[in-house]
Formats: C-alpha cells, structure tokens, sequence
C-alpha cells in the first residue's frame, strides 16, 4: 500500500515536471500564456513564502512578482537538473531572505515605525489578547491567534523563520529544506528544533 | 532518558523520525513526567497553530501582472532599443538636435560680447583688409591736417606703382622752365593741400559709386581711428602694404588717388587736366568744389579715369608742374577716382651751394627713405 502511494506520487511529480518542462520551453520562446500558467500554478507557495517571512501583504505581493520576474528572466538558464518547483523555490526561499538582510542593515521606514510602535507601546495583538498577568485565562479568537503567531514569528530570526515556514507550512521534506537553503539533514532537523522551541516558548504566555 | 533528553527529542518525535526502543522509552518518560507532558503539549499547539496559517493567495490578476511585467522590457532594452533604432528614425531626430544646438551656439555668441571680441580681434590687429586700411588712412588725412599744419610731414612723390608703371611709349618728358618738379616728393609744412582738397565733402545727390564710398569712409572712419591710435607719417599706397592673402573677399572699389600739383598757371592746368580727361574717356565728378577756384587760388577736381589713364595722367601732372599724390588703390577696377588740387606753384627757396639742386638728388639716398624731420 505504502509503495504503491509513493508510486502514484512518483508519477504525479513526473506528471507535473514534464508539464512545467513544455511550459518553460513555451515561455523562453517567448509565450506569455505559457509562463502566466507557470504563475497561477505555483503564485500560492511563493506568496505564502513571501508573505510569512515579511508580515505583509502588499510587500510580500511586490517579492512574489520580483521572484516571478527573476525566474523568468532566468528561465533560460534552467538545465532542468531538478524540478522546476525545487528550483523556484531555492530562488524564492533565496530572494526572501536577501531581502531580509538588506533590510536588517538598512532599516525600512515601515520596520522603524514597527521598532518604534513596539518599544513605546506593547503589539497590538499582544495588547489585546495577552494578559501579562498569571493566571489569566483568555480565549483568542483565531483571527487574533492566526495574526499572533505571525507576529511571534517575524520575531525569530530570518533563517528560524524560513526553516518554519519551509516544514511547517509549505510541508517540505527536511531534504527539500537541505537543498533550499545549503543545509546538511543534521543541520535542518537541529535548526528546525530550536526554533519550533523558541516559537513555543515565544507563545507560552498566551496559552 | 530525563527530562532534557525527551524535550530535545520533541521535534524527531512531531515529525515521525523515532523508531524502536528510542520512541518507546521516550513515550515511557512523558506518561510519568507532568512538566514534559505539559512541554509536549506546548510544543503541538505551537506547531498547530503554524500549520493552521495555511497559505495565502495573492490578489486577483496577480499571474496576468506578472506577465504583463515580464512582457514590458527592463529598461537597459529600452534604452539600447532606443539608441540602436533604425537610421531612418534617428537621423532625423539627429540632425534636429544637431541644427538646436548651432542655434544655441550661435545665439550664445552673439549675446556674450566677449566670446565675440576674442574671435574678432586678432583679424583686427594682424591683417586690417585693404578696405580696411584705406578708410584708416583716409581717415587720418582728414584728422591729421591740425598735424599736419604743426608740422608733421605728409607724402612722399608719386611714384607709379608697379603695376602702373609708365607707358613706355609715353616718355616723360623733361620738366619745363617753370614747372619745378620736385622729386624729393615732400610737402612742404603749411603749404600742402588742405584738407577739404584732400577729401571733399561728401557730394550732394545724384549720389554716385564715388560719393557712396566716400560717405561711406566718413561714416566708418571715426571707429577705425578709435581702434587704430597709430600715427601716420606717410602716406603710400594701401595696395602696397597689404597681402592679397590676407584680402577678405569683398567687392572691390574704384581706387583712389588724392594728388596734389603745383603748377604756375593754375587756370590754365585745371584746363589741361580737365580737357585730358574727358578726351582720354573719363568723367568729371559733379562736386561743388569741381573746377572752382578756393580763396587761396587753388582749384579742386575730381575725376573718374579708366586705369589704363593712370600713366599718362601721371606724364601730363609731372609735365604741368610738381606733383604729390597718394593712392588708395586696390588693383582689381577698371576706374580710378583722382582728387586732384592743383596749387599755385611757391617761390623756389634758393638752394644751397654746397648741395645739390634739388632737382637731381643723389642717386645713393632715395628721397622716400629719408627722414622728413632730416631737413
């Protein structure tokens, strides 16, 4: 049962590679429609990526098409030594977090009104739902919960924060993850430890 | 296994990864221990919760900006597109570029003063044209006649130029009983012509081409003797000291000849002349001072003879009496233009004894490198 599930999934993934293949040789042709399909199939992973590592829609919607626009202009130079979708991903997973390095040395307007809102005043979320004191017991609407797990995790650093996103979310093997981001398997499963730790004890207070 | 061990296993055990005695034993420890319990638990809400942010789909219309970006060119294609267009787009827009530009340069050169006077100068100061130069001259025979009367020595004789040398088959004849010729050439201080002999003025209408250029010296000449402070001891001929190569193209002008001649009848020289000059097919300018005697005897004409003329004028001057004259002249016209006044003839001053007559220099000192001041 278990080999034949892994069979069919083998297929689908074959399936799906010689698709994006066509699409890839339509597009560098010149086939707008070709790569516009490309987008519509693979825009939800690459603005999910981009939006639980920035925090925000409008700026994650401006990376998703930096990272589509680079792909595109790359797409010549995809030798199809893997899949379309593991290459998109290391250059999404990639543009992210350079974005977010640039962005830790030359501070944003946006990130120094954030710093500034959060030294004067505590988070909004945190302000609502958080009672500081023990023994509160508060029930957070899931809206609430939804955006203050995305707030605790803009806190983590960039690379606990991708290596979340990557398993957590998108459901990436930790060899996936090894290969986006460099990482030995060891390297993932320790990373990808601490900072499920750190976002557990980053939530402890709300529970 | 304790406590330490099992929390740090929570993230092998969340995803599937412990097998055997390792998960047993681990599942053994959270079944006694409260707190890891409590930290399991932690640890799978906290995981949950991540999961349960699911994904997130852009906008509407997100793929179709997409491509609609990906088809727009990056903008080095645009400006290599631009500048690699075709000719036959470019060169007009070129050329229009290239004609503003000369607009702009020319309009920034007629409104800086400066830029101007630099390019004009050295033409002013290193080749003054033959135009140029004869309306100096002019010029300061008129303003030179205070000079002139204070002593300063104008002239030297006529002497044909080189290109008017005398006819050879009209020999000169030798100077009559009378008609002291002087061929030293100098004017004597106060009893040269005067200056409205020398440059009438500028005559009434019908205004010919010798009036138009004459108003037209008048008019330039006080700019040319601002710019020219240079005295003028000689007068000799303009076309002399200038180089045809250094001639801005221009139209060329009748030459000018300003003479003077002592003779001892003036009457009867100004007929002569007169007489000679419409016989040898030239005209008389029609000037008040024409023919008319001035209050001092002198009589003033003003002729307009073909070139050809010019030796044989020159023969019958010398042959009437002593003869000066000048010549503005450029070589290229078929007519001279002669003011000519003719003076009545001074006493001869008694010559030396112990010098030659005046008549016969000596042959080794040519009167027009002498000194005035010498004598």
């Amino acid at each position: 049962m278990t080999e034949g599930t892994s069979a069919t999934a083998q297929t689908q993934a074959a399936r799906h590679q010689d698709a994006d293949l066509a699409a890839i040789e339509r597009a560098s042709a010149g086939d707008g429609s070709a790569f516009e399909a490309l987008v519509r199939k693979y825009q939800s992973w690459v603005f999910t990526l981009a939006h639980r590592m920035l925090g925000d829609r409008a700026e994650a919607e401006d990376m998703a098409q930096e990272i589509f626009l680079k792909v595109y202009r790359a797409l010549p130079q995809f030798e199809g030594k893997s899949t379309f979708s593991t290459w998109l991903y290391t250059i999404a997973t990639n543009h992210c977090l350079n974005h977010l390095e640039s962005r830790r040395r030359r501070p944003r307007l946006q990130e120094m009104i954030r710093s500034a809102r959060t030294e004067g005043n505590p988070d909004p979320v945190e302000d609502r739902v958080a009672d500081p004191a023990p023994g509160a017991d508060r029930v957070l609407e899931q809206a609430d919960l939804r955006r203050l797990i995305q707030e605790q995790l803009l806190r983590l650093t960039p690379e606990h924060r991708a290596i979340l996103v990557l398993r957590d979310i998108q459901g990436l093997a930790y060899e996936e993850i090894g290969g986006l981001l460099g990482l030995e398997p060891g390297t993932v499963r320790s990373r990808l430890h601490r900072a499920r730790t750190e976002l557990k004890e980053r939530l402890k207070p709300y529970r | 296994m304790d406590c330490h061990d099992v929390t740090n296993r929570f993230s092998d055990l969340r995803d599937g990864h412990l097998r055997g005695e390792e998960l047993v034993e681990l599942e053994r420890h959270l079944a006694t221990c409260l707190a890891c319990r409590q930290e399991w638990v932690e640890f799978q809400k906290a995981i949950d919760a991540l999961r349960d942010l699911g994904a997130v789909e852009p906008d509407p219309g997100f793929a179709a900006r997409v491509r609609a970006i990906t088809e727009t060119p990056p903008w080095h294609r645009r400006w290599a597109r631009w500048l690699f267009m075709p000719w036959h787009i470019k060169l007009p827009l070129e050329a229009v570029a290239l004609v503003l530009l000369a607009i702009g340069a020319v309009f920034i050169y007629r409104r800086t003063p400066e830029m101007r006077q630099v390019v004009e100068q050295p033409v002013v100061r290193q080749a003054p044209t033959p135009m140029e130069s004869d309306r100096r001259d002019a010029t300061r025979i008129k303003g030179s006649v205070a000079r002139e009367e204070q002593g300063v020595k104008l002239g030297r004789p006529v002497a044909p130029p080189p290109t008017r040398a005398l006819d050879p088959s009209v020999s000169q004849p030798p100077p009559q009983a009378g008609a002291d010729v002087e061929q030293s050439g100098r004017l004597i201080p106060g009893q040269g012509p005067s200056p409205e002999m020398i440059l009438p003025a500028a005559p009434s209408p019908p205004m010919g081409r010798v009036a138009r250029a004459r108003r037209e010296l008048d008019d330039l000449a006080p700019t040319f003797s601002r710019q020219e402070g240079r005295p003028i001891e000689r007068l000799e001929s303009g076309a002399s000291r200038e180089s045809p190569a250094q001639a801005p193209a221009q139209p060329a002008p009748t030459p000018f000849r300003i003479m003077s001649l002592w003779a001892p009848d003036v009457a009867a020289a100004a007929e002569r002349v007169r007489g000679w000059a419409l016989q040898a097919g030239g005209r008389l300018l029609d000037t008040p001072a024409t023919g008319e005697s001035t209050p001092s005897g002198q009589r003033i004409l003003s002729l307009i003879i073909p070139v050809q003329a010019v030796p044989r004028l020159d023969a019958l001057l010398a042959e009437l009496g002593q003869v000066f004259g000048k010549e503005l002249a450029v070589p290229t016209s078929n007519e001279v233009v002669v003011s000519l006044t003719i003076s009545p003839k001074p006493p001869p001053p008694p010559p030396p004894r112990d010098q030659p007559p005046r008549d016969q220099p000596p042959d080794d000192q040519p009167p027009d490198d002498q000194p005035p001041d010498d004598q």
